[in-house]
């Protein structure tokens, strides 16, 4: 059957139809060496999103549709057969980074995470790898899933305890993009409980995208994977200054949260000190960050031990990450940084001491 | 929510993915809605991926119940919609959700449901039993009664409510691009939720208007449909609001004048756009010119105007560029205020004759400024004008002219303004006004006729009543015409006399500039040389109120209001050319208010005054007395009776009245007095002729203090006012009727005399006098205390015969003098009889004798010549016998013999005083026998 011949008969077919004929399609070419991207993305367009409109117009509304389409994808992923590097390409070649697919692929990784639809979210998972996960694509995912799970429907949290099971490599990167979206504000408690026991139950999640290697299809260049360490270093560095008198009554609840994740953390941290292996766990970019951020915090707006809270805090993932050897990047503007916070702190100055010593 | 109960297992979840994908798309209206909707319910709450299609799908639920109940209306059918049990549920779901996490869901649905009622609006627009005019009420009332768009109402109420204290703007916003995208059928949405949240609403509506109509740029018309919507709202939010869409108009146009260089462009021109936004707004509804011109109207202060002309070029260029077109507009908005009419005059006045150029950036646009407030202020009226010619003078759905009625007392004033225009241009109002309501005009003509001061006012008023009566002459008959044309004016001076009479009573200025006024304008009515007071209208309207204004002369104390008024009367000539003829009522009336102004002239100090007053009295009674004979008895019996007895007499000499005071006499102290004397009825011990005992020697009367040359003029006057009672109707050789002056004499015998028996012309015997000499006495002693009977017994006495009727006082007084021989009453006697010619001539120098002679010869010569005589020849005025053409009659000497006894007493008693009478002697007797 010729291409064209297949996309005539393609074209005769109803729309659920039609899009589930392609998907299979674009399947069997994506486990060809030679790959014809043209025609992938045209199929994709054309029949899977119903981008371009050759006939006339459906009767059915477009979020049904939409739905309906959430249904086929996710349907389609779970089939049986077909090697999972196979339809990891089919992923990515469904949503491109450029593209205003975005929305759908919220409600298929929502639904997914409902349904427990492991392969869903493992390619999920590599997109958002593969993407960066804390580029503005997979963070706006994490916005969607935040948005859907904590907001709207409260009641549904519990779908994702179960999450770090099902699919660990998904929740990593996940778990980092959140780190992202709560970068300057404090996120729910619920979340931070959530968290805490994510990482309580899987202490190996925060590392598994180091550990895990993607399935890609041959050729694919896996991208470096980022851990959610420094995010989450950073909410609970922070945390303390972001004291809101109005909350002052589930402060100390949040409170217990941050410290139990930090706790986590160092946890992990430090238990990648004996494997050795991992010297990209933290960017020292991302660590710095969240010094500059307190070196730009007037003294006065803060109370000294809230204060004194976080410089500690810093002063521990520091001293932490460099005796795990796990930073990468340049430590030398980190350790700068820490610098002019060294004489409010005096773990921060012993940190500084130790680790200057040790570079020089 | 049933959140426990329903934890699906991810298959189910599966499962109920997939029954509402089929049933979603099927797309078909079978029985199984309500399960379908249950299966979306529960897909809303477990799967937030489904969230989209659900709500999508619930539009088509709410769209099909939309359209089987716009059939029912059309088909007049009404059967139950099942479809409407699925709506209640999901209304409970969605109104839970927005009430467990309003930050969240709030949003989601209220834009879920605003569209869909928007979608639902427009595409059902034009269907139901609606007029194709429909106003937003039709459609409220028709979408309220469909469930389903009830329920899409209350959800997005519930949801803007829940929104509002978080994020306003954006609610508004959404409501407002929603009603933009489906305007004009989604105004109904908006007003009915702006009901709720109306300050917000009322003022982002404005604002997006105002945005729209900048926009929209400057070619743009009336009939921009954005503004229809703005208008819709507004006027549907001002049945409750009406204070909030105020505030807000003012707060639009306060905004608008602030200025503020610091702006950028789009913000400018968005100024520079309000004021002809809120014009054209203002056309488009009654309700909102009433609030715009409510406080906007008190904003504009002359202190703005010249801010305002700096944006007048920019306001043209939304109405093609030409100011015209603006001006028309402003003119015919003001037409349109029902309040504030002063306001709006006088704003237009007070700049249009402001002098400064003070706040304008040149002189050339303050004057165009001025001149374009001339014109505004002469097309309303004009306009009006054209109004009320076009539908009639009862035509009153001009509000203009209502609401100057309601602030009359804020027009009126202008009628006194020293300045010509702001006069002229409350007497045009006014006068188009009193097309209306005549008693406007009424009023006004009185307010004016009373404060007037100035020529050119009266002027002014003369337009303003006359104006009327020529423009209004078409729409009522002739007959009618003249009665309510004139009677304007009649009942201006009515209302005028009526309330200057109530004002303060101490201060009679308003009175005496009212007559002075009507003296004024009936002098310009004489004078023949203006043309719209040649029919007469003033002394139409001074003769219809007469009665008021000689009753109000009967009542004043002030003696310049009463020359005032006699001024009046004296130009108003009553038996008029257009033989105009009072009634015999007013002719008593006038006749007895001018006796009163004689008398108050009498009282007068200033000779001139008194002089001219008596002069227009006596002209007024000449032509009254002579056209009615009431009023002349009247006037002879007023004038005679209040001259001898009532207080007026002091004036001609009489004496003056004494009322010995007499105290509240208590009984017990009267019967102290009584002591132990006994009590006797009908008498009293104390009183004796010199005084009562305890009250001290009887006081004399005081004397009269009037001097002598006074009491000689005021007789003169009086005589002058009797002679003119008394005239004939042409002046001229014979002024005075001697028939008239027949009655004075009966007159005076009916006052002097006091019986009525006796009162005959013969003269008794002398014996008989002897019976009347109680009542002889008494009229003795009348011509003693009011020595004014003599000059009216000289009046009677030249007007021959009338004196004979006077025959029972001549008697008395002669029987008196024979008793107790007093020569003055003699000679004054004899003068008067001689003068009548009742005394033939040696007898009528008796005068000359009585004062040479002895006491006791003067009883002789009363005795023997007059009495004789009298007695023997009966004073009958037949004895006088008119001669042809003459006035005068003349007695024939030689019809009544002449007794010689009579001569030959006399001469025999001159004979006796030869040495004092020799050149009477002779003349008399010597000479006679020649």
């Amino acid at each position: 059957m010729s291409t064209n011949d297949f996309i005539q008969a393609l074209r005769k077919l109803d729309f659920p139809f039609c899009a589930r004929e392609a998907l299979c399609r674009i399947e069997m070419l994506c486990a060809r060496p030679g790959k014809q991207m043209d025609l992938q993305m045209d199929l994709i367009s054309e029949f899977v999103f119903g981008e371009i409109e050759r006939r006339k117009k459906r009767m059915t509304p477009s979020a049904i549709q939409e739905l309906q389409l959430v249904e086929v994808l996710s349907d389609f992923f779970q089939s049986p057969g077909g090697s999972p590097a196979v339809r990891n390409a089919v992923f990515l070649s469904l949503f491109p980074a450029e593209s205003s697919r975005h929305t759908i692929l919220g409600n298929l990784v929502s639904l997914a995470i409902t349904t427990h639809n492991k392969p869903v979210l493992n390619a999920t998972g590599i997109w958002m790898q593969q993407l960066g996960s804390t580029s503005v694509q997979s963070v706006g995912l994490a916005r969607h899933i935040l948005q859907d799970y904590f907001v709207l429907t409260p009641n549904t949290v519990d779908k994702l305890k179960q999450l770090p099971l099902l699919a660990p490599h998904f929740t990593a990167n996940l778990l980092t993009a959140i780190g992202e979206v709560y970068k300057d504000r404090n996120p729910p408690t619920e979340l931070l409980k959530l968290i805490g026991d994510w990482i309580d139950e899987n202490p190996s999640l925060l590392l598994t995208s180091l550990m895990d290697n993607p399935a890609l299809p041959t050729g694919g260049i896996p991208m470096t994977p980022i851990t959610p360490i420094a995010g989450l270093f950073r909410w609970c560095v922070l945390s303390p200054l972001r004291h809101d008198p109005a909350t002052t009554t589930t402060e100390d609840g949040q409170q217990k949260f941050y410290s139990k994740i930090q706790q986590l953390l160092m946890d992990s941290v430090l238990r990648l000190k004996n494997s050795g292996s991992n010297r990209h766990a933290i960017s020292a970019q991302h660590l710095a960050a969240t010094a500059r951020v307190l070196t730009n915090i007037p003294h006065i707006q803060l109370q000294s031990a809230s204060r004194d809270l976080a410089l500690e805090r810093l002063a521990q993932a520091v001293s932490a990450a460099m005796s795990a050897n796990c930073i990468y990047g340049n430590k030398q503007e980190l350790l700068a940084l820490l610098q002019p916070l060294s004489y409010q702190h005096f773990l921060i100055e012993w940190t500084l001491k130790t680790n200057t010593s040790k570079m020089a | 929510m049933q959140q426990s109960t329903d934890i699906l297992s991810p298959q189910d979840l599966l499962a109920e993915v997939r029954k509402f994908i089929s049933g979603a798309v099927r797309n078909t209206h079978g029985t199984n809605t309500l399960e379908l909707a249950r299966t979306a319910l529960s897909l809303l709450r477990n799967l937030p991926a489904a969230r989209d299609a659900v709500l999508e799908y619930f539009c088509t639920v709410f769209s099909v119940c939309v359209s089987k109940h716009v059939r029912q209306i059309e088909k007049n059918q009404n059967q139950p919609i099942h479809e409407e049990t699925t709506i209640a549920e999901i209304h409970n779901v969605l109104c839970a959700f927005v009430n467990a996490n309003p930050e969240a869901w709030a949003p989601i649905i209220s834009t879920w449901s605003l569209e869909l009622l928007g979608k639902l609006s427009s595409d059902y627009a034009n269907r139901g039993n609606l007029p194709k005019n429909a106003g937003i009420n039709d459609f409220l009332q028709q979408w309220m009664s469909c469930r389903a768009t009830r329920t899409l109402i209350d959800i997005t109420t519930q949801c803007l409510q829940c929104l509002m204290h978080l994020e306003t703007e954006s609610c508004i916003k959404a409501l407002l691009d929603t009603s933009v995208s489906h305007s004009p059928h989604f105004d109904w949405v908006v007003a009915h939720v702006g009901s709720c949240f109306p300050n917000t609403v009322i003022t982002r509506v404005l604002t997006c208007g105002l945005k729209d109509f900048c926009a929209m740029g400057y070619d743009q018309n009336i009939k921009n449909p954005k503004l229809n919507s703005v208008v819709g709202i507004l006027g549907h939010l001002a049945g409750s609001h009406v204070n909030d869409i105020r505030t807000a108009l003012l707060d639009l146009f306060r905004w608008s004048l602030d200025e503020n260089i610091n702006l950028d462009e789009n913000t400018k021109s968005q100024k520079l756009a309000t004021v002809p936004f809120l014009l054209n707004l203002a056309s488009l509804s009654q309700t909102l010119l009433k609030a715009l011109t409510t406080d906007v109207l008190q904003t504009l202060r002359p202190d703005i105007i010249p801010q305002l002309a700096l944006f007048a070029s920019d306001w043209c260029k939304y109405f093609n560029d030409q100011p015209e077109a603006l001006i028309d507009l402003t003119v015919h908005l003001a037409l349109g205020c029902e309040q504030g009419a002063s306001q709006i005059v006088n704003i237009l006045l007070d700049t249009s004759l402001n002098q400064s150029n003070v706040g304008y950036h040149s002189v050339n646009a303050a004057q165009s400024v001025k001149n374009v407030c001339r014109e505004i202020l002469e097309l309303i009226l004009q306009e009006i004008d054209s109004l009320v010619r076009a539908h009639g003078p009862q035509s009153s759905n001009i509000a203009l002219l209502n609401s100057v009625k309601q602030e009359l007392s804020f027009i009126t004033p202008l009628l006194l303004n020293p300045n010509p225009l702001r006069v002229q241009t409350a007497v045009r109002i006014l006068s188009l006004l009193g097309a209306q309501s005549p008693n406007v005009l009424v009023s006004s003509a009185s307010f004016m006729l009373r404060k007037g001061e100035t020529k050119f006012h009266l002027a002014a008023l003369m337009r303003l009543v006359t104006d009327n009566v020529n423009t209004f002459a078409i729409n009522t008959t002739d007959n009618e015409n003249t009665v309510v044309g004139n009677g304007y004016f009649s009942q201006a001076v009515e209302q005028a006399i009526r309330e200057s009479q109530f004002t303060t009573a101490s201060n009679d200025g308003e009175g005496r500039q009212l007559f002075k006024n009507l003296i004024t304008l009936l002098k310009w009515e004489k004078s023949d040389q203006v043309l719209i007071l040649k029919s007469g209208i003033v002394t139409r309207a001074v003769r219809s109120n007469l009665q008021q204004i000689s009753s109000m002369l009967m009542k004043i104390d002030n003696p310049l209001l009463a020359h005032d008024i006699a001024g009046i009367l004296n130009l108003i000539c009553i038996p008029d050319r257009d033989h105009y003829v009072p009634s015999i009522q007013l002719a008593l009336q006038l006749t007895r208010s001018m006796i009163r102004y004689f008398f108050i002239c009498i009282e007068e100090n200033d000779v001139i005054k008194k002089v001219k007053g008596v002069k227009i009295v006596c002209r007024f009674l000449h032509v009254l007395t002579c056209y009615s004979q009431c009023a002349r008895v009247l006037a002879l019996r007023e004038l005679l009776e209040q001259s001898i007895y009532n207080e007026p007499a002091k004036y001609f000499g009489a004496k003056v009245k004494f009322d010995p005071q007499t105290e509240d006499i208590l009984l017990l102290q009267q019967n102290h007095k009584q002591g132990t004397s006994v009590m006797l009825a009908q008498r009293h011990s104390s009183v004796f002729h010199a005084g009562v005992i305890g009250q001290g020697p009887r006081k004399p009367p005081p004397e009269n203090l009037i001097d002598k040359e006074t009491i000689t003029l005021n007789t003169t006057l009086l005589m002058d006012a009797i002679k003119s009672c008394c005239s004939n109707p042409e002046l001229g050789q014979h002024p005075v009727n001697l028939d008239a002056i027949s009655m004075v004499s009966l007159l005076l015998v009916e006052l002097v005399s006091p019986d009525v028996m006796y009162n005959g012309l013969p003269w008794p015997d002398e014996e008989f006098t002897k019976v009347t000499v109680e009542r002889d006495l008494q009229i003795r002693r009348t011509f003693k205390d009011v020595p004014l009977l003599w000059s009216h017994l000289e009046l009677t006495a030249r007007y021959r015969p009338a004196l004979a009727y006077c025959s029972v006082l001549l008697r008395a007084i002669a029987a008196t003098v024979l008793a107790n021989w007093s020569p003055v009453e003699g000679v004054l006697l004899a003068n008067v009889m001689a003068l009548g010619l009742l005394l033939p001539p040696p007898l009528a120098s008796i005068r000359d004798v009585l004062p040479n002679i002895k006491q006791h010869q003067i009883n002789l010569v009363l005795r023997e010549c007059i009495w004789a005589y009298m007695h023997e020849n009966v004073p009958s005025p037949a004895l006088f016998t008119r001669s042809e053409g003459s006035n005068v009659a003349w007695r024939d000497p030689d019809a009544s013999t002449l007794n010689p006894r009579c001569i030959e007493t006399l001469r025999l008693i001159v004979l006796a005083n030869i040495h004092r009478m020799g050149a009477l002697y002779s003349a008399l007797f010597l000479h006679n026998r020649k």
